[in-house]
């Protein structure tokens, strides 16, 4: 083979391998471009509906309320006024909470990581990676507090959250509240334990600020996102 | 006898479309009880299916106190039913639900309570296995509360279930301490940080 020949060789085959580099990252691209198939195992799928079922059903056959501190309300009208109770615009010492057949149940925020969550005896996890990711998933627990005695009192342990548009994360109790549902009366005491507070107990509806409570009820479910890095066990 | 034939056929055919008309007054037929219209039932039907396209008439005066009467009543009927919470009808299993869910977080915390258990119990192990300083932790201390390192001496150690923390007391020039020593939370536990407390 002569140089020339050589040239043409090299010089052709620069330009096939260039070529091929160009298509392959074409390919790659579009590739890319193509929607990922989003598997989900059915027993995860199965505890999602049941959850949602569940809020469904809580909301259809019970009432969702707010449990706020009393200094929460600026006027209270009088009886000529149809009781119309008007509320400050920055609402703080707050929770939901909903009241189905004569039971309680507050919804508590949490996380499903790698530790997992149950629900209805079977432990539900996720390996969702690290946190800032944003492939997290989110679940809000209908947690029992308590029940209705034959007075439509009940008595249970929570604290409040800071504002009316978050969903408690965690159980805690460091406030023992009392509520009766017959008079709409509620008491508290303060996290320190000592002083009692008058605090006030509204329906979401006469809430009237719609788009916190249509957040709220956004939260009340366990979505699809992310739910393929999920896993159920028995 | 034909003539007269078509002649009845024809005024037959007559009546029948007057009457499909409407064109016939209400009370034909009263007055005439006889008349092949009303006996076959062609007059009344179209006029029963008048009626109800008509304006309504007005009630007489005994009717309408009747009619007001009957109203009151439903009225009176209606607000002494009204209950203003209306109790809603419960399908879904609340007992099983309340229940379930209490053992889900009762599971839950008995499981934290093993785990946490275990890592007591290793970084137990852990704490009562010091006899002595690790050379690197008197350096840092004796620099930090500028003494001689050679003064620091292990008094002992003892670990506080409630804070996971393992205590070690020492003296030096520095008078009585105490070292937090903090373990990781998982095999092999090992040392993370100290927390000097100093009288």
């Amino acid at each position: 083979m002569n140089v020339n020949n050589f040239k043409i060789v090299l010089s052709l085959s620069l330009l096939l391998s260039s070529a091929h580099i160009n298509a392959s990252l074409k390919d790659k691209f579009k590739e890319q471009k193509k929607p990922k198939k989003v598997v989900i195992s059915q027993e995860v799928l199965d505890i999602r509906d049941d959850i949602n079922k569940t809020w469904n059903a809580i909301r259809k056959e019970g009432n969702v309320y707010y449990l706020m501190h009393a200094k929460n309300i600026r006027t209270k009208s009088n009886r000529d006024k149809k009781g119309i109770v008007y509320y400050k615009q920055t609402v703080q010492q707050i929770f939901p909470f909903a009241l189905v057949d004569n039971k309680v149940f507050v919804p508590i925020s949490t996380y499903v990581g790698k530790s997992g969550i149950y629900w209805k005896g079977k432990k539900l996890s996720c390996d969702t990676g690290k946190f800032s990711s944003g492939r997290y998933v989110r679940f809000s627990r209908p947690t029992p507090v308590g029940k209705l005695n034959k007075d439509s009192i009940v008595n249970f342990k929570m604290r409040y959250e800071l504002y009316d548009s978050d969903i408690p994360q965690a159980l805690s109790s460091q406030q023992e509240f009392e509520v009766n549902f017959d008079t709409k009366e509620c008491f508290a005491t303060y996290p320190s334990g000592k002083d009692v507070h008058q605090c006030h107990i509204t329906t979401f509806s006469d809430f009237r600020r719609k788009e916190r409570t249509n957040r709220i009820y956004n939260e009340l479910y366990l979505n699809k996102k992310n739910l393929e890095n999920c896993k159920v066990e028995n | 006898m034909r003539l007269i034939l078509i002649f009845l056929t024809l005024i037959v055919f007559a009546k029948s479309s007057f009457a499909l008309f409407g064109v016939f007054d209400k009370d034909f037929c009263k007055n005439n009880p006889e008349d092949f219209l009303c006996s076959t039932g062609i007059v009344e039907s179209t006029q029963k299916s008048t009626k109800k396209t008509s304006t309504p008439t007005v009630p007489s005066s005994t009717q309408s106190n009747k009619n007001i009467k009957i109203n009151l009543t439903q009225t009176k009927t209606n607000v002494t039913e009204f209950k203003p919470l209306v109790k809603k009808q419960i399908k879904y299993d609340f007992d099983n639900l309340y229940n379930q869910i209490n053992a889900d977080i009762n599971e839950a915390a008995n499981k934290k309570i093993k785990k946490k258990s275990k890592e007591n119990d290793a970084k137990r192990t852990r704490c009562n296995s010091i006899k002595s300083f690790p050379f690197s932790w008197k350096k840092d201390f004796s620099k930090k509360y500028k003494i001689n390192a050679n003064s620091i001496k292990f008094l002992g150690a003892t670990f506080n279930e409630r804070i996971s923390l393992c205590s070690v007391i020492s003296s030096s020039d520095r008078g009585i301490c105490k070292h937090w020593v903090e373990y990781n939370n998982k095999a092999p536990y090992t040392a993370w940080g100290i927390l000097n407390e100093c009288k």
